[in-house]
């Protein structure tokens, strides 16, 4: 004990960078995956590495896909298992039960299972103390199983309430919830992206909630100069994102605005859906449903106004990338996250979810009052800056420093 | 879970100074302490110490207390040299050597939760309060059961300037649960009152009273555990003993000494309607119990507390409760006990109700002292209003016998007001009523008369052949009489709290199995009414149950039930319903269900009528689900389901409902489906609304194949075209002929048919009838809440008690109780099948996004909306129409507002008559009350021979 505490306190004063230098690891499903969370992570781990950290991420299994982030070389990464691990046997009927291979196969999961949590426990034993994030409900059953009686835990969840609980069509049937019951409730701290969320958790007997958002990836040295005569929106054309309403919306804006483009960036299996949707409504012309970019920023910057019609959503970051480039977004007011990013009326417009002809209307507003669009544009610029990776490092010191009490 | 207090993870390091001591006290409670400091220690805040003083204790507890302080770095231990006899100087003495800035107590048997210090802590550093009070649940170690105490006061985070400004934080009285800034118990000389017991009340009165900022969190910080029955009860719990009411009040004493002392007379009004609801109730519960010489005593010594307490404090009581205290003030034992038995036994009227001049009296004795007229008068309460059945008589036992499997009985039942006469044709039944199940087995009451206001009655039942024992799982049975007067009927629990029945044994045979048990034990309950409990004598007996409960967890056993469920599945009738499909249509045939079978009501009903009505012919078959009482014994009736009902379904030439068969019934070529939607929409519904919209289109198609089964859809106007057929996809035929469910509102609408109905549902007729019909909250529903009713009944009753009725008609998702006390001001008729009755009963309605507006307008009737969560409903789920602005009604938020509207009705009717016609002739359009006969004469084919 002396000794470890000892040891702590000579490393503590060498390091000034953002308060002491600790030992960090992040701990996500995997590392590779297209999608925000993995991208999430490996920002975080390059942010904290940057601030003096001694930071390493690890992700539970591989991922077929290739990584598309360029991991840094400031922070060390760990994958666990050597390739994706079998699920788990639920067997249904008799016959199930008396399949000898799945019941060896079985075991050869757990045994798996087993050695990747000792993986854990000793790369977590590498240090003698720190603090563990837990990215995703998934990765943490097994950061659960290892020991972590030397360090703190944070968990987060990426998700709204709603989406945890199987309360969205897209969630229905998740074990999400369960694992969080289990493994959440006892950890020094569960962070959730929007105050709504943690309200709804903690009426929950959820004891340990707090807030804090992902930090912005793009904060470019210049903004949109909002002359070019487009309106964009990214993500992936997927159900949940609802790319239909926006298309019908804006059918409505280019009969007023015959000069307007509609952009749409992203990929999914939508995609030929939403082409023959424009088609059908003779806006060939008018909107593109591209394909991903990397390019997004310079995207961004080359618009005038933001566009979503979700139907559902945590905090979608996107908008925040958006304001960040100086671009007002109109949103449908379909999770309590987007309120949290635009200020209705100050930065942006928000419209009652799923009001296709409110969306189109707020779109007008905004096209045809190129004043408004530029004290909008500004402000947005101006107000997003609380998501800028400084401020949110800041707010990560005070909750190291809130779990190490 | 790992253990995370490891020593090695010790970041505090020894000379820092801790965040928050925790002063944990113990006697005698060497087994527990190890668990308390445990929950310390295992805290997410790691800054802190423990401090043990044991109050010289003369077990291991001193051994246990400094074996921990040796093993763990943060534990001290403090030995007292004499025993103090109470926690006050422990907790003293903690105080003394705490080190922390701040400081909070936890008693031996009892345990913080896990994060409790940190968030105390955190609020306390966020708000700068003086003190930090978080949630405490009652734990039942013997059940398990968890309950909040004063959770009311801990829904949501608070920071109160003074307790002035929320005087009900002094109902929380415990010291445990809060976090306390030590300069500020310092510096006020604030310390626990020594010699005395509940020095609780004491502390945390003279806490709050000095603190300048009170801050209160939601989350759950501490475990008050308790165990049933203990041996030795904690020191607060031993309220059998006489001097431990005596303490009590001599720590009122000092309480009221105190505020005097301080001027803060509004507060010790506060504090003495607390002694009086709460304190006073939890001896008064008990007092039938204890020994004369006890209540003698506790008599005298209430009385002459309660001379000293401030009127004031009992006019802001309950009527009840206050009628109560006037009981005890008058030193009267007998009077007391009665006004305890409606308190605690859910309305029990062992009292001698008088009426004199049009007032109602709860009683004739004291009628003519100073306040007693006053006091007495119980008219406002309208029990002399309330229907039969939902009186509760009191029913003295008098005299018992149990020889072999007979159970002889008698007792005296108190008949109030009259309400039973000699002239009245009565029968009188005992009823043994399954706890579990709610079967009822009864045997007729040999012998009984009725004399004046008491209803003798004595009888001898074989319960062997009268109780039917089928289960192991609750095998308990209340006693009751029954007394039915035509249709009515009144059941009066058996009280047997004098008669020492318990232990006496019946002898049974079980039908099922012998090894189910062999003797019916007789016990008297909490509160005093016999009950008959199934046990087991034979010790082969008992042998054989344990070998058949081994037995049925035995692999083979369990795949025999799988199988077997397998066999009676979904998949299996679904397979015999296409087999059956095959035979030929059944010409004739009309299968009803009405809420997935869940009532017999809404436009199927109707419609059957008016089936039945047009002659014979047909032959009609309803689905339920339940009891099938409330439905007609005329039709053939299926459970839902069963095997029968999928045969009927596969058979029949029509099909007819509200809702949806279910999805895996393909509907035949023969058959004809007509759907007749329960309701028109108001919130967005469909593919207008988010949860279908976004289903994967496997799921979109399921349920669009459900839809493509209706060969007829009944609408009651265009905008139900432009909203749910639109929403929905239909495109099939459409009946514009309006809602059949709405018939009776049209046609039915007189004095005469009303006031027949209200005889029939027992409403009283000389008041106004307000049924509140809240909708379902889904956002309640996600976090498994009960609806919680945001009328306030107390307010309710004491503005309109003696005018106006409640009925209350929840979601029949949703579930509501209201407390005994309250009924005879309101009913709960959630479970009653046809809300078109209810509405035709009623004078006004208050609802708030329940589709029952549209159908409510047929009556012109006024209608109160009371959406007090406008904002956030409307935000959850859209609308098809901007609700302010179109309902023909006033939008309210309060009770407060609620009953304004209640007294001024005909202005409402005024205000809102243009806005009403508009409404009706919008969303009424086809509802001509002619629905049921059109469809019966157009739609179904005439009655073949």
């Amino acid at each position: 004990m002396t000794a470890q505490a000892t040891a702590e306190e000579t490393g503590a004063p060498t390091m000034a960078v953002g308060g002491r230098r600790r030992n960090l690891f992040l701990v996500a499903n995997n590392l590779e995956e297209m999608g925000g969370l993995q991208r999430v992570a490996h920002n975080l781990a390059a942010t904290f590495a940057a601030a003096g950290h001694n930071v390493e991420l690890i992700g539970i299994m591989p991922h077929p896909s290739a990584l598309s982030y360029a991991p840094g070389d400031t922070y060390r990464t760990t994958v666990l298992y050597g390739q994706p691990a079998p699920p788990a046997w639920r067997p249904r009927t008799l016959r199930d039960r008396l399949n000898l291979r799945s019941r060896r196969r079985e075991r050869h999961r757990r045994r798996l299972r087993r050695a990747a949590v000792d993986r854990l426990s000793e790369r977590f034993r590498s240090v003698p103390d720190g603090i563990v994030i837990c990215t995703q409900a998934f990765a943490m059953d097994w950061v659960h199983e290892a020991d972590t009686s030397h360090l703190r835990v944070i968990t987060q969840s990426h998700e709204s309430y709603e989406a945890s609980r199987g309360l969205t069509p897209a969630s229905r049937g998740s074990a999400r919830y369960t694992r969080m019951r289990r493994t959440y409730r006892d950890v020094d701290l569960f962070l959730l992206l929007t105050q709504h969320d943690a309200d709804m958790f903690e009426r929950e007997g959820f004891n340990n909630v707090g807030v804090l958002h992902n930090p912005l990836t793009m904060y470019p040295d210049r903004r949109s100069d909002l002359s070019a005569k487009t309106v964009i929106n990214v993500g992936r054309y997927h159900e949940q994102k609802n790319q239909r309403a926006l298309i019908d919306a804006f059918a409505l804006v280019w009969r007023r605005h015959p000069d307007w483009r509609l952009q749409l960036v992203g990929e999914g299996p939508l995609q030929s859906a939403l082409r023959e949707q424009v088609d059908a409504l003779g806006l060939g012309a008018a909107v593109s449903v591209g394909g991903p970019t990397t390019e997004v920023q310079a995207r961004l910057l080359a618009s005038s106004i933001f566009a979503m019609s979700s139907d559902f959503e945590g905090l979608p970051l996107v908008l925040a990338e958006a304001m960040a480039c100086g671009v007002p977004c109109v949103s449908f007011d379909c999770a309590p996250g987007i309120r949290e990013i635009i200020a209705d009326g100050a930065d942006g417009l928000v419209v009652p979810p799923r009001d296709t002809a409110a969306l189109a209307g707020a779109i007008c507003r905004l096209i045809e009052d190129a004043d408004l669009r530029q004290r909008m544009g500004a402000a947005a610029r101006r107000n997003i800056r609380r998501f800028a990776p400084v401020e949110i490092l800041r707010q990560w010191h005070e909750v190291f420093d809130l779990v190490e009490r | 879970m790992t253990d995370r207090t490891a020593p090695t993870g010790g970041r505090p390091a020894p000379d820092r100074v801790p965040d928050v001591t925790v002063i944990v006290i113990a006697y005698n409670d060497a087994a527990n302490l190890p668990t308390a400091v445990e929950s310390v220690l295992t805290q997410t805040l790691h800054n802190l110490e423990v401090l043990i003083i044991d109050d010289a204790s003369t077990d291991s507890t001193p051994q246990v207390a400094d074996g921990l302080a040796a093993s763990r770095d943060r534990v001290r231990a403090v030995h007292l040299p004499v025993n103090s006899g109470g926690c006050s100087r422990p907790r003293n003495v903690g105080l003394d050597r705490a080190r922390a800035p701040h400081v909070m107590f936890l008693d031996s048997d009892d345990t913080f939760e896990r994060h409790a210090c940190k968030n105390l802590l955190v609020a306390a550093e966020r708000t700068g309060a003086d003190v930090v009070s978080g949630l405490c649940h009652r734990v039942n170690l013997t059940t398990g059961a968890s309950r909040p105490w004063w959770g009311v006061l801990y829904r949501q985070r608070a920071v109160y300037e003074g307790i002035e400004a929320f005087p009900d934080q002094l109902y929380d009285t415990t010291s445990t649960n809060k976090l306390y800034r030590r300069d500020f118990l310092d510096d006020n000389g604030l310390r626990f009152p020594e010699g005395y017991h509940y020095e609780d009340l004491l502390f945390t009165t003279e806490v709050y009273c000095t603190a300048r900022r009170i801050a209160v969190i939601p989350n759950l910080v501490y475990r008050w555990n308790f165990v049933d029955r203990a041996d030795e009860p904690s020191i607060s719990n031993r309220r059998a003993e006489i001097t431990n009411f005596r303490d009590r009040l001599a720590i009122h004493r000092k309480i009221d000494a105190y505020l005097e002392a301080r001027g803060l007379e509004q507060l010790e009004i506060v504090k003495d309607r607390k002694f009086i609801r709460h304190d006073l109730r939890l001896y008064l519960n008990d007092l039938a119990k204890r020994d004369p010489d006890y209540q003698r005593e506790f008599l005298d010594m209430a009385r002459d507390y309660l001379r000293t307490v401030d009127p004031r404090a009992l006019q802001i009581s309950g009527t009840v409760e206050r009628i109560g205290a006037f009981m005890i003030l008058q030193g009267d034992l007998t009077e007391t006990l009665k006004v305890v038995d409606y308190l605690q036994r859910k309305g029990t009227l062992s009292t001698d109700l008088y009426r004199e001049g049009g007032r109602v009296y709860w009683t004739r004795k004291y009628l003519d002292t100073p306040d007693g007229r006053s006091v007495l008068d119980i008219t406002a309460l309208g029990l002399q209003h309330l229907p039969l059945d939902r009186l509760v008589l009191y029913n003295r036992g008098t005299q018992w016998d149990v020889r072999g499997s007979t159970l002889a009985l008698g007792g005296v039942i108190t008949v109030p007001l009259n309400r039973l006469t000699a002239a009245d044709r009565l029968d009188l039944w005992l009823v043994f009523r399954n706890r579990k199940s709610g079967r009822q087995h009864t045997v007729p009451v040999t012998q009984w008369q009725l004399d004046g206001a008491r209803l003798r009655w004595s009888t001898a039942a074989d319960v062997d052949r009268t109780v039917i024992v089928t289960t192991t799982r609750q095998p308990i049975w209340d006693v009751s009489v029954r007394v039915t007067r035509g249709a009515e009927s009144v059941s009066a629990p058996v009280n047997v709290l004098t008669l020492g029945v318990d232990g006496a044994r019946l002898v049974v045979h079980p039908r099922r199995s012998v090894l189910l048990g062999n003797r019916l034990e007789c016990h008297t309950t909490g509160i005093g009414n016999l009950a008959l409990r199934l046990v087991n004598t034979s010790r082969a007996g008992v042998g054989a149950a344990r070998a058949l409960r081994r037995l049925r967890r035995t692999r083979a056993v369990v795949l025999a039930a799988q199988i077997r469920t397998r066999l009676r599945g979904k998949e299996t009738k679904t397979k015999f319903y296409r087999l059956a499909g095959r035979l030929p249509v059944r010409k004739g045939t009309v299968v009803f269900e009405s809420h997935l079978g869940k009532q017999y009501s809404d436009s199927p009903k109707y419609i059957y009528q008016a089936m039945v009505a047009a002659g014979g012919g047909y032959r009609a078959v309803w689905s339920y689900t339940g009891n099938p009482a409330a439905w007609p014994t005329e039709a053939v009736l299926v459970r839902r389901e069963s095997w029968r009902y999928y045969y009927e379904l596969a058979r029949a030439e029509f099909w007819v409902d509200n809702q949806g068969f279910p999805r895996q019934f393909r509907k035949r070529a023969g058959t004809t489906y007509l759907q007749t939607w329960h309701g028109t929409p108001l919130k967005t519904m469909g593919f207008d609304e988010p949860g279908l919209a976004a289903l994967p289109p496997a799921q979109q198609r399921e349920h669009a194949a459900m839809i493509e089964r209706w060969d007829a859809l009944v609408v009651p106007s265009d905008y139900f075209i432009d909203t749910f057929v639109r929403a929905y996809r239909y495109s099939g035929p459409l009946l514009r002929v309006g809602y059949p469910r709405n018939d009776p509102l049209v046609t039915g609408n007189d004095p005469g048919t009303v006031k027949e109905l209200r005889e029939r549902l027992h409403l009283p007729d000389n008041r106004k009838i307000v049924l509140y019909a809240p909708t379902f909250r889904d956002t309640q529903h996600h976090i498994r809440a009960r609806f919680q009713l945001r009328l306030d009944l107390q307010a309710l009753a004491e503005a309109l008690g003696e005018e106006y009725y409640f009925l209350i008609r929840t979601h029949y998702l949703d579930r509501v109780s209201i407390p005994a006390t309250h009924r005879p001001l309101a009913a709960n008729l959630s479970k009653h099948h046809d809300v078109t009755e209810l509405m035709l009963a009623s004078d006004v309605l208050i609802t708030d996004y329940s589709s029952i507006l549209f159908d409510y307008a047929n009556l012109r009737r006024p209608m109160i909306f009371f959406t007090y969560d406008y904002e956030d409903y409307l935000r959850t789920r859209g609308t098809y129409f901007d609700l302010a602005s179109t309902v023909p009604g006033p939008q309210v938020a309060t009770t407060a507002e609620v009953i304004d509207c209640l007294r001024n009705l005909d202005d409402i009717q005024i205000r809102f008559r243009e806005r009403y016609e508009q409404f009706h002739a919008r969303f009424c359009q086809y509802d001509t009350g002619t629905a049921s006969t059109t469809i019966v004469r157009q739609y179904l084919p005439g009655p073949r021979a």
